[in-house]
């Protein structure tokens, strides 16, 4: 309602603004999921960081210690090959955030670069756009399998692969933010004051595209990580030496009525991951929106 | 007095395809307007919405490319200049604009704001750079604690101030003004309209001032000229036009403000039906199929736009008709 | 005064905000008769919608009547439920928007809307309905109105969608109409048309309208009494002739200083400046206490840190203001503070 924005308008108008350490801190006082979420991917960032450092290597085999249950010794019991599925669960983590950051970087990247071009130089929406179609005819999961079998397994080619599948979207909605803005008044405002298109993309588009492109990165951040399991699962992603949460599955699955721990702790951390960066996206989406939140702007 | 801008013959047309099989049909928005501005001076144009009077103002800003026609700003022809080259020239030209709210950048300061058209140009260096935006500031009556402000915690009032701060930051020769009162409250249009009366005073600066209100007009003008379907049907000094408006078009459109009292309700000749669509014309004269003095001839020729009397141009064929069965009465 | 057709009694209505509960309508009083225009006056903000569309019972989520009575008929339209409103509107109170469009269904033929509208509250064939349509179509001076009632929305032109809206509001002859802004979005020729048109019906039927406008134009052109509302009060009420020769309240004179007017209707020559009223309306969540205008006025003092109440200042002027600019008003005996 028009009225209720007023008001909070001149609410806003009336209080002093805040340093910015502060101001960082009632945004997340406002959003607790936002700082749950958070706290949670953070502290699967520092387990990334340390697991090498603290645990013994994960791709020491031990064949003495085959299969034990979870004991003091081995707190989440070791695989077929007396490996520690604790050490390998948390190393895996590093595997999966690199998997899952490296992708929605690149797809923000080419994303941005794809959708502002076809958004703002006519002639060129028709080719980038038919092109990103033809991407997205293509399911995902099978695009990814295809390239990986083209590129080879590593995980440089996991993250093109996934990156390659997941950029269409990203284009789209860059582009239809783009076509937005462009008609929005205080874009012709800068033309007529004489802003070149360089500043007109830095300044005033691309702040003002933020948002869709903030939550849509979380998606692909969630959404590549799960694909690069699915891929280790089907043996065509990570290496198998590799201790990433795919291969676990794929390896744990022979085992999984006599040692069901080999799969249950890297399925439940990969469940986790992802469960805690769709739903800080979910978050992001109604706090960035200034038509949900009224502390997003 | 120097002319400041001058609009020759612009014409826009806007073409579209009638379905999948059809023809190519043109909406004629803009057909054949010729003005001069001068330094000092208000034109402004006015009219129902759909006369063409924003795309004009879009036209001249080259935000819109013109099918034919000419404009000069300062005596240099910008019409098919494009590129840097049209950059350099466009700060002559500067645009305040209807919803003050839509034409501020939400995520920028005022003070960035204001300072954007100085830094695209280079205008003006660091030590002057500061009190260049202070002055700014203070010329539309913005206190220094509001410099650091978003846009949304400005009232409507105070961000139209600051769309006139940031037109008025590179020295325009021209300020554009499209509908600058009308998205504001009755109780600060006043301020804002006082704010532009006194900033042309002091600056020199030319208005071209788009309205569809009489009553702003007549308070802010020197020229006023009436727009109808894409074309000036009138066009005169303001105290010319206000003492004896001649087009039946205009005097309708005067007949038609408000009254300012009750008991002077009722008092006047309404005018009937809507304005034709813009891709189908009538023939001859656009406004004859409104119009109480129609005869045969208005069908067959467009009126041309003559002096009737000293500076006072109309497009009609029956004005001097008039003017004459007046002197009789 | 004849019997009111509506009369509110000390409506307060109020929104929700990111801190509680806010006053958006406080205390509001009208009473309209049959045949008579009033207007409610105020720039945004001041609550003159949410009054409309909390008589209509129309208010949106996060909006709600804390108190009082909206009498229409012998009922409290305040205290009734959900199906005895739908019953009601249309039948007894209608509404119409400033913008048509969003009140039109898109899908469907103007005729459809109209017949519909009618046979809801009344047991009439379909033909009987389409007639009525196509009479009230004429009335409300829809040219060529057998083609216009075949049309869909998107086709008829902003002046056009109007006219059909008055004639759906009009149907069933209702008891009370309440026009928000209705001809704020079109071009002047257009609004002097439907002015002239709606005075016409209203006298016609005989139907009571309240109108909502932040035009003094507007309102000098079809109101009969008016209510002028600042910050969500009525600040002065009186009949529309002495409203403009006599306004009282600081606020009113201001609003009727600082527009410009035509110098062939107000006489004399064209102004230099225009007179401003300082400041800026106050949003809903910082009202000032006490008289919310005194912070803009020129004559406040003290005694306006306490609320002035509604006063008389003659018979039915009412002015709530502490400081009334009464010079044109004749001594009334009791009536000096």
């Amino acid at each position: 309602m028009s009225m209720a924005g007023t008001m909070t308008d001149t609410a806003t108008a009336m209080r002093q603004r805040p340093g910015a350490i502060s101001r960082t801190g009632s945004f997340l006082a406002k959003h607790p999921v936002i700082l749950i979420g958070g706290a949670v991917l953070l502290t699967f960032i520092v387990i990334a960081l340390l697991a090498p450092l603290l645990l013994p290597d994960p791709t020491r085999i031990n064949p003495v210690q085959r299969l034990r249950t979870p004991s003091l010794q081995h707190p989440f019991g070791t695989d077929q090959f007396g490996r520690s599925t604790l050490s390998r669960t948390l190393n895996g983590t590093r595997i999966s955030l690199t998997v899952g950051i490296l992708v929605a970087a690149a797809t923000t990247a080419a994303g941005l670069l794809f959708g502002l071009f076809a958004g703002f130089l006519r002639p060129l929406d028709n080719i980038i756009m038919r092109l990103m179609d033809g991407i997205m005819a293509i399911p995902g999961i099978l695009l990814a399998i295809a390239l990986m079998s083209l590129f080879g397994s590593s995980i440089q080619n996991v993250v093109v692969a996934i990156s390659i599948a997941e950029i269409p979207r990203m284009a789209r909605i860059v582009r239809s933010s783009v076509l937005v803005i462009r008609e929005q008044p205080y874009v012709e405002a800068a033309v007529t004051n004489g802003t070149r298109l360089s500043r007109l993309l830095w300044r005033h588009v691309l702040p003002n595209i933020a948002a869709p492109v903030i939550v849509q990165a979380t998606y692909v951040f969630a959404s590549a990580m799960i694909v690069e399991s699915v891929l280790s699962f089907l043996g065509a992603g990570t290496p198998p030496t590799i201790p990433s949460w795919g291969n676990m599955l794929a390896e744990g699955r022979q085992y999984l009525q006599r040692a069901p721990w080999t799969i249950a702790f890297p399925g439940a951390c990969l469940a986790l991951l992802v469960l805690t960066v769709n739903v800080l996206g979910d978050a992001l989406r109604d706090a960035l929106d200034p038509r949900l939140s009224r502390s997003g702007r | 007095m120097t002319t400041v801008l001058e609009v020759d013959r612009l014409t826009k047309h806007f073409t579209f395809r009638r379905g999948w099989f059809g023809g190519e049909g043109a909406v004629r928005a803009v057909d054949g307007v010729t003005f001069a501005l001068d330094q000092g001076e208000t034109l402004a144009l006015v009219g129902e919405s759909g006369c063409g009077k924003s795309t004009v103002a879009r036209l001249v800003l080259r935000l819109t490319d013109p099918t034919s026609g000419t404009i000069r700003l300062r005596g240099e022809d910008v019409t098919r200049m494009a590129g840097e080259e049209l950059r350099r020239a466009r700060r002559n030209v500067q645009l305040v604009f209807q919803d003050p709210f839509a034409s501020l950048n939400p995520r920028m300061t005022a003070r960035q704001i204001v300072a954007e058209p100085l830094i695209n140009y280079g205008a003006v260096a660091e030590p002057a750079f500061g009190r260049r935006i202070e002055t700014l500031f203070d010329c539309v009556g913005l206190a220094r604690h509001q410099w650091d402000r978003f846009p949304h915690e400005f009232s409507g009032g105070q961000r139209q101030r600051l769309g006139i701060a940031r037109a008025l930051a590179l020295n325009p020769a021209v300020l554009v003004a499209d509908e600058p009162v009308a998205a504001l409250d009755v109780s600060i249009q006043a301020q804002i309209l006082n704010l532009m009366a006194d900033l042309k005073r002091d600056l020199g600066l030319a208005y071209l001032f788009i309205s569809h209100d009489l009553s702003v007009v007549e308070f802010i003008s020197t020229t006023v000229a009436v727009m109808y379907l894409g074309t000036i049907v009138e066009i005169a000094s303001r105290d010319a036009f206000f003492g004896n408006p001649r087009h039946p078009y205009a005097r309708a459109l005067l007949d038609s403000v408000p009254v300012t009292h009750p008991s002077r309700r009722g008092r006047r000749a309404l005018l009937q039906g809507e304005i034709p669509s813009a891709s189908a014309l009538p023939s001859g004269c656009r406004f004859r199929t409104r119009c109480p003095m129609a005869t045969a001839i208005c069908a067959e020729q467009p009126p041309p736009l003559e002096e009737k009397a000293r500076g006072h141009r109309v497009a009609c064929h029956h004005v001097e008709r008039k003017t004459s069965a007046a002197a009789v009465q | 005064m004849q019997q009111p057709v509506l009369s509110v009694e000390r409506l307060n209505v109020s929104v929700q905000t990111a801190d509680g509960w806010c006053p958006i309508v406080s205390d509001l009083s009208i009473e309209v008769a049959a045949s008579e225009t009033l207007c409610l006056v105020g720039e945004s903000g001041c609550g003159k919608s949410l009054t409309a569309l909390a008589i209509m019972r129309l208010l949106p989520r996060g909006a709600r009547i804390d108190s009082g009575r909206i009498l229409l008929g012998g009922a409290d339209l305040a205290a009734l439920d959900e199906p005895a409103l739908r019953d009601r509107r249309g039948r007894d109170l209608a509404m119409i928007f400033q913008e048509p469009m969003t009140s039109l269904n898109p899908v469907m033929t103007i005729g459809e809307q109209i017949t519909e509208g009618v046979q809801r509250h009344e047991r009439v064939s379909s033909a009987a309905a389409r007639t009525r349509a196509l009479e009230l179509f004429n009335r409300v001076r829809i040219p060529d109105p057998q083609r216009r009632l075949a049309a869909y929305p998107h086709q008829l032109s902003g002046g056009m969608r109007q006219r059909v809206m008055i004639a759906m509001a009009l149907a069933c002859r209702p008891k009370l109409l309440l026009a928000d802004e209705p001809t704020t979005a079109l071009d002047v020729t257009i609004q002097a048309q439907i002015l002239e048109m709606m005075a016409e019906l209203r006298a016609e039927i005989g139907t009571a309208v309240v109108f909502i406008t932040h035009d003094l134009g507007v309102v000098a052109e079809i109101a009969d009494r008016v209510a002028v509302l600042y910050a969500g009060k009525i600040v002065e009420q009186t009949d529309v002739v002495s409203l403009f020769d006599n306004s009282c309240h600081p606020y009113t004179r201001g609003l009727m200083r600082s527009i410009p007017r035509l110098s062939r209707q107000a006489g004399g020559a064209v102004v230099d400046r225009l007179t401003e009223i300082k400041g800026m309306v106050p949003a809903p969540t910082a009202v000032p206490t006490g008289c919310a205008f005194s912070p803009r006025c020129a004559s406040a003092t003290e005694q306006c840190a306490v609320e002035p109440f509604a006063e008389p200042l003659a018979p039915s002027h009412l002015v709530a203001c502490w400081h009334p600019e009464t010079a044109g008003l004749a001594a009334i005996p009791g009536g000096a503070r």
